[in-house]
């Protein structure tokens, strides 16, 4: 990617910060419809971010495999003992099996609880994905070192980032090697997929031992030593645009997650003002 | 070039090393003093230490790698192991053969801040430092750029600039051209020219493509088996023929060809080619293949007007690209780094399907990946990705077991492809503790006991010393010949020299389509002479400069031709 000497020195700090505001609100909010919204928005981020389309299939399996998991088990094991049966997978009564498991039933209440837990995932998913199309490896050191995160930590991940698609690529290499001299990885019941997946983790392994030999030694010949104070050279720009975004966000944050508070404080008879009826009964309805 | 008084920069005394859980010595006994501004060259095959010498030369071996050490190693009249990590960085820099994995940072600018940061320079300075690594390496369109969008041959001039921005006294170049194509080597003797014109550091490359690098260097050392056999100084070069013949390595041509046909006096190229204009024009170039007589030969691909893009309402990588395979052809595909030449093996090999045209392999019209098992054989760039089994012997009998061959087939072919492949001695050895000469033909042997009909071939020779490259390339041309002559190999490469002796047929391509394809002699010349990006072979530039309008096929035909003259 052939970057401009301005989107060299964006800040990335809008996106890390958006993306911490998405994941406080995903958590802070239980109510369908502001989950919606939060959901909503953090996809529409995700595909303002110019994803391939590689990259979106991949996002969309691995979305609705999660949702399709997360609604699915809940909807079997929600503990609450407040519970309606939608339908009934296995009776009770039916013999060895019905016995062994107590009967496998679909709980409405465990559905809705899978809903909200998907729209949760959906929206803190949608946004780390975004932020891996906006922001590079190394800006995001940058951004995460203007943190005042460690800088070897940073490093680390950054390291990581870097070198995954080239780890990825190799490993199908050693896939297509395997199968163009005959193996068949769906074969054997499926259990093929196992013995592959442990014999090319070998090539594999050792390819990476190799590369981490000469990335050691490059960091060596380079004065590396995380125990040291590194020079910090670039001044990060953030636009006045994205400033003010993030002031209003942050404040938009700071009211709902303060409101939730003092619906809870009300809720649990810690702090209640009786003044504030109205303003808990739109709390607890809308967010 | 600045003039300045020569000073010992590195002393090694009966300096010895030996790896850890080994039982000989990588290196033994080296005497060696290298001095201010000298740029030397080491060479030797693989396995001669010559990495070795130099990853102790900066200090990595013992402290990184483990193992012991004996003797003294100096630079600058200290003793080694006394620097810090911190301190030799300023003052020595390694250039990797893999510059792809000597790339940490994601982007450019980043790159050359790393070393200087680390060292907790002041800011303007570092901000110099980038300055002057992207100037002299001519890199400056690439500062804002991430590493992964460039080709080869840029990250290589990024993996030089950062070191040149720890502005060292010392570079150690460890085979810097060997992932390089012809116009990535001009570009980077360019750098090195420019590198030692502007601040005349003390260079050392160890490099067994001869024919690139002696030109620039004033120093010879022959490494083999650890120890050195040979030190010659830049008069003395020709004095070298009968080391570097012994040990198989790259002679220069007018090396070699002063040696052959006995001229005297001469101490450099443009001697040689002084004395040598008499030559001119009396050539007799009657061994020279002619024609290829593919009409006669029965027909195993044809490839029709195939145009392929990685993502669709994108340029085409290939348009209308259209060739045939014939039994018992060896078909060398030949173009600059990113020209798609895997691209292409891909593509044949059904990893890929083309957007538009046809492949039909032996007059089916199936390119899927599973219809080509068992017919077609593709070994990989890398083919370290290819062993994952415990021996050699379970490596080659794995292609067989899938594709069930009988119990006794499977042996035979086990006992012939270790024989041809002279594997033997490492039938129960595993892949992965054999030398990098070995593993290469441990992975074609593993195609070969599929007994499949093609081979296909990626860069299969690439970084390997001459020697090797004989050795494989030898056996692969008997293997085309087996058979009643009726398996054929594509192969794609930069080795000019091993296609001009090896292959039949060649296609060049460039910028995503075939330029020049044919006879590989006239191809070659051709594409020389029109200064087409591929790396000429060794003795091209001399049988340019006496006029010949075709290059022979292999310096001995061309020495042959000239001792008839």
């Amino acid at each position: 990617m052939k970057k401009t000497r301005e989107e060299y020195f964006k800040n990335p700090k809008f996106e890390i910060i958006l993306l911490l505001i998405i994941s406080i609100l995903s958590i802070t909010l239980d109510s369908l419809i502001s989950l919606a919204i939060l959901s909503l928005s953090s996809f529409l981020w995700f595909l303002f971010s110019h994803p391939t389309r590689k990259q979106i299939f991949f996002f969309s399996i691995l979305v609705i495999s999660s949702i399709w998991g997360i609604i699915f088990s809940q909807a079997l094991f929600y503990p609450s003992t407040k519970k309606t049966i939608l339908f009934v997978l296995l009776s009770k009564e039916t013999p060895i099996l019905g016995n062994f498991t107590g009967g496998v039933v679909f709980y409405l209440e465990g559905l809705i609880y899978g809903a909200f837990q998907s729209l949760r995932f959906i929206a803190t998913i949608s946004a780390g994905f975004a932020v891996s199309l906006c922001v590079d490896p190394t800006t995001l050191i940058r951004g995460l070192n203007s943190f005042r995160i460690p800088t070897h930590l940073s490093f680390t991940v950054a390291t990581v980032f870097r070198f995954i698609p080239l780890t990825l690529e190799e490993f199908m290499t050693a896939l297509r090697a395997q199968r163009m001299r005959g193996l068949r990885v769906f074969g054997k019941c499926g259990l093929n997929i196992f013995i592959t997946l442990f014999k090319l983790s070998k090539p594999v392994i050792a390819a990476s031992i190799r590369r981490s030999e000469t990335i050691t030694f490059s960091m060596l010949s380079r004065a590396y030593n995380p125990n040291i104070k590194q020079t910090n050279i670039e001044l990060l720009k953030m636009g006045k645009r994205e400033k003010r975004l993030i002031i209003s966000l942050c404040t938009i944050t700071g009211l709902i997650v303060s409101s939730k508070l003092l619906l809870i404080l009300h809720t649990n008879k810690l702090f209640s003002i009786s003044s504030f009826d109205t303003f808990y009964r739109i709390t607890s309805k809308f967010l | 070039m600045k003039k300045e008084p020569l000073s010992n920069m590195i002393s090694m005394r009966n300096f010895s090393f030996t790896y850890p859980d080994t039982k000989n010595e990588s290196i033994k006994n080296i005497n060696l003093e290298i001095q201010r501004g000298e740029t030397t060259l080491i060479t030797g095959s693989t396995g001669s230490g010559k990495s070795t010498l130099l990853k102790s030369i900066c200090g990595f071996t013992p402290r990184e790698t483990g193992g012991s050490s004996e003797g003294e190693l100096s630079i600058l009249e200290n003793n080694i192991s006394k620097y810090s990590f911190e301190k030799i960085s300023q003052t020595i820099g390694f250039l990797f053969q893999d510059c792809e994995n000597q790339l940490i940072c994601s982007n450019v600018r980043e790159e050359l801040a790393f070393g200087p940061r680390n060292l907790g320079l002041k800011k303007n300075e570092i901000l110099n430092r980038i300055d002057f690594a992207l100037e002299i390496t001519k890199s400056k369109k690439f500062e804002f750029n991430n590493c992964s969008s460039l080709s080869g041959g840029e990250k290589q001039k990024i993996a030089l600039a950062s070191i040149l921005s720890m502005k060292p006294e010392i570079l150690l170049l460890d085979e810097p051209t060997s992932q390089l194509d012809y116009e990535g080597v001009k570009n980077f003797i360019k750098s090195i020219t420019e590198i030692k014109t502007t601040y005349n550091p003390t260079i050392i490359f160890a490099e067994h493509r001869n024919n690139r690098i002696m030109p620039i260097t004033n120093r010879l050392i022959i490494m083999d088996k650890g120890s050195i056999v040979g030190d010659y100084r830049k008069k003395e070069f020709s004095d070298a023929y009968d080391t570097l013949n012994q040990l198989k390595l790259e002679i220069p041509a007018w090396i070699e060809i002063t040696k052959k046909i006995n001229l005297h006096n001469i101490r450099n190229e443009e001697d040689f080619l002084q004395q040598s204009k008499h030559l001119k024009n009396k050539q007799n170039f009657s061994e020279q293949k002619t024609e290829l007589k593919s009409k006669k030969r029965k027909k195993i691909l044809s490839v029709k007007n195939i145009c392929y893009s990685y993502e669709k309402n994108k340029s085409d990588i290939f348009s209308d690209i259209s060739f045939d395979l014939y039994e018992g052809e060896i078909l060398a595909i030949m173009g600059s780094n990113g020209t798609g030449k895997t691209t292409l093996l891909n593509l044949l090999s059904g990893i890929l399907k083309p957007q538009q045209g046809e492949i039909i392999w032996f007059d089916e019209n199936k390119s899927s990946l599973l219809s080509v098992v068992g017919k077609i054989g593709y070994l990989f760039q890398n083919p370290d990705l290819m062993l994952s089994l415990d021996t050699v012997e379970k490596e080659i009998e794995f292609g067989p077991k899938n594709l069930k061959f009988k119990k006794s087939k499977i042996n035979e072919l086990l006992q012939e492809s270790l024989d041809f492949f002279k594997l033997s001695t490492l039938q129960y050895k595993n892949p992965f503790s054999i030398s990098r000469g070995e593993r290469l033909r441990l992975a074609i042997a593993s195609l070969y006991s599929c007994e499949n009909q093609v081979l296909i071939l990626d860069e299969p020779t690439g970084g390997m010393n001459r020697g090797i490259r004989t050795i494989i390339m030898d056996q692969l041309k008997k293997w085309v010949q087996k058979k009643n002559n009726n398996r054929s190999i594509i192969l794609c490469t930069h080795d000019t020299e091993s296609t001009l002796k090896y292959a039949d047929k060649t296609i060049i391509l460039e910028n995503g389509k075939i330029i020049m394809q044919g006879n590989s002699d006239a191809v070659i010349s051709s594409a020389y002479l029109n200064k087409r990006y591929i790396e000429p072979p060794p003795h091209a530039f001399v049988s340019k400069s006496l006029g010949y309008a075709i290059i022979p096929r292999t310096l001995e035909i061309f020495i042959r031709g000239l001792q008839k003259s």
